[in-house]
């Protein structure tokens, strides 16, 4: 005589756990005068319904009981001590907002025309453009802006003496970052 | 898992994609236009950079910044929404050869489907019917007459590298032909830099049916059902829902196939629509797939309990699906309406101006898709759709008077919507009883 199962209370539990995963409608399990039959009833017709929380579809695991709930948050929470432990990866550095800097000044702001790193020289090792205290003059270059090789020149809107300076060699700049201030001479 | 992302994009897909990522526990970079640095999806993302002015060629469609920014930022993806990057093959190129993951089908995949008539001839040599039309190019006017008399009149002069519903000219006999493919010509020149032309026999009246379509990168493709969109304004979508009511369960089931063939025919990956046509006869015909997220994909994400746009990210990310088709259930029926700021008494004119007072609805089943809030300024800068109202119920009848109650509930002061003309159209007997196509709404102007 073939031994189907040893009729334990952990091999019972993987059964009931080996229907709730099928797509069967019944399973029955006869030896001799000990017999399990499992069955699922379907509301109504909307067997659709009841299906759907059977699987773990797009994330949505099997339902749990408040007791599992309450070992999974445990787990969790393990878990984030565990995180936080690891070093993280922090950006480059953080972004510069143009409302930090602009404060009330008198003068024209150079502001970047475009986002992407701001460079004060035309080619690395040469001297920069400008430094505070240098005058310039309308349409004079006054620092480069790039993007994927694409190179903006940034130019004085006017005629003046460079007051001040906002930000340094190869930092990301934003669109309409104040770069430079200039005031008459 | 990605640890960081920049969301390319705007508005309510932006803020969309912003909640996506972090419930998954990703941190998100959003680039924004100068007109839009005190939109909610601003305030909202962990991070944000100014790119640019209002005008998009400067701003959203800069493709360099884009790039520059999410490197700079430690960006490891870029999620494009909709409009915009979504689908520029070369954009994806840039991503991919700068090691920044792309979160979308494959620049390849872009290019083929983008290019309409190549889209055509690989749909017709998987088995996926396609309407009757020109095999290649359509080279003169000449060739025009001589293929529009083979598949019959009216025909329809479509751009290659189009979209949009621009670049295409109907011509009802062989007199319009010149004309028509002249006018189609110049446009598609001016509009997509490119104008070539492919002729379609010109289906009259047809209903939209699109299905969506997601795709990891194992292989494994799945359909989250139909949605029928027949319900336009000059080829722009005003409501969507989902299922297709109108279909028998026949053709369902065919369209459903022929959009998984199309998706592999196409290496499909990531998140896709399919989209057909279906005439009164019945007879169903492949025009186009889009190769992104839509708009309209809240009604697909209620019938069926799957996240769309998380789907998208985990999928570049490089898992699989975690589901197989057999998984996926509809329950229920979903309608979405795009409310934008227009002034319909002057032909749906865009009304830009500043929200005074913002009241939406809610309650079971309903959902709201926006990034406005009281004291934001719609700007002229950018299409006028401000915000999406989605409701799910039981039935398509449940799901329309759920939709009814919830525009009359919303109340928002300060600009002209579209509100009372989408409660014109839900309370329109032919709707109701889904007798509608997409000369619906033009018969109701």
């Amino acid at each position: 005589m073939v031994t189907i199962m040893d009729w334990t209370v952990e091999t019972i539990k993987d059964v009931i756990a080996i229907f709730e995963e099928s797509d069967l409608s019944k399973i029955e399990i006869e030896d001799g005068d000990k017999k399990i039959v499992l069955n699922r009833e379907s509301a109504q017709g909307t067997v659709g319904y009841n299906s759907a929380f059977r699987r773990n579809i797009g994330g949505y695991g099997l339902p749990q009981s408040f007791q599992s709930i309450a070992k999974m948050k445990e787990m969790q929470d393990e878990l984030a001590d565990a995180k936080e432990s690891m070093t993280k990866t922090e950006p480059k550095e953080p972004i510069k907002k143009a409302s930090t800097v602009i404060g009330d000044k008198d003068g024209t702001y150079v502001k970047a025309s475009m986002a992407g790193i701001l460079y004060m020289q035309p080619k690395p090792g040469e001297p920069p453009y400008v430094e505070v205290g240098k005058s310039v003059k309308k349409g004079d270059t006054v620092a480069l802006i790039e993007a994927m090789k694409m190179i903006n020149e940034i130019t004085a809107p006017c005629d003046g003496v460079i007051k001040e300076i906002f930000f340094q060699n190869e930092q990301f700049v934003e669109f309409d970052s104040p770069i430079f201030l200039i005031v008459e001479e | 898992m990605f640890h960081k992302i920049l969301i390319a994009n705007r508005g309510e897909i932006a803020l969309r994609i912003i909640k996506a990522a972090k419930q998954l526990g990703i941190e998100t970079l959003i680039v924004y236009s100068s007109a839009d640095k005190d939109s909610l999806p601003v305030q909202l993302a962990d991070a944000s950079v100014c790119i640019g002015p209002p005008a998009s060629s400067k701003s959203y469609l800069n493709q360099e910044s884009i790039i520059q920014t999410a490197i700079h930022h430690g960006c490891e993806a870029i999620h494009p929404g909709y409009g915009f990057l979504s689908e520029n093959a070369e954009f994806v190129e840039k991503c991919e050869n700068n090691g920044l993951s792309f979160i979308g089908p494959k620049a390849s995949v872009i290019r083929c489907m983008g290019d309409k008539q190549s889209a055509r001839k690989l749909m017709k040599e998987n088995g996926v019917p396609i309407v009757p039309g020109s095999e290649d190019i359509v080279k003169t006017a000449d060739e025009a007459k001589e293929i529009a008399s083979n598949i019959g009149f009216p025909v329809l002069l479509k751009a290659s590298a189009g979209g949009g519903g621009r670049g295409m000219r109907i011509a009802n006999s062989a007199e319009e032909i010149d004309e028509a493919f002249n006018a189609a010509t110049s446009e598609a020149l001016s509009a997509f830099g490119n104008g070539d032309l492919y002729i379609e026999k010109y289906i009259l009246n047809p209903r939209h049916i699109e299905v969506q379509i997601l795709a990891d990168e194992f292989g494994n493709i799945v359909h989250l059902g139909e949605r029928d969109c027949s319900i336009q304004r000059r080829n722009q979508k005003m409501i969507e829902e989902a299922p297709a009511n109108c279909l028998t369960g026949d053709i369902r089931s065919y369209l459903l196939d022929a959009a998984i063939k199309a998706a592999r025919a196409a290496n499909y990956t990531n998140a896709g629509t399919v989209e057909f046509v279906v005439d009164p006869n019945e007879n169903h015909y492949f025009i186009e797939m889009n190769t992104r997220v839509q708009v309209e994909h809240p009604v697909t994400e209620m019938i069926t309990g799957i996240d769309i746009v998380r789907s998208q990210i985990l999928i570049a990310s490089g898992e699989k699906l975690d589901f197989a088709q057999n998984d996926i259930l509809v329950r229920g029926y979903s309608i979405e309406c795009r409310v934008n700021a227009e002034d319909v008494d002057r032909g749906f004119a865009p009304s830009p101006g500043r929200i005074e007072y913002l009241r939406y609805p809610s309650g079971e089943g309903v959902r709201i898709e926006s990034a406005i809030q009281a004291g934001t300024t719609i700007s002229p800068w950018y299409d006028s759709m401000i915000c999406k109202v989605i409701v799910h119920a039981p039935s398509r009848d449940e799901a329309i008077r759920k939709m009814i109650f919830a525009l009359q509930e919303f109340k928002i002061d300060g600009v002209k919507t579209n509100i009372e003309f989408l409660l014109r159209i839900l309370n329109n007997n032919d709707y109701c009883e889904g007798k509608v196509d997409t000369s619906f709404v033009s018969g109701l102007l």
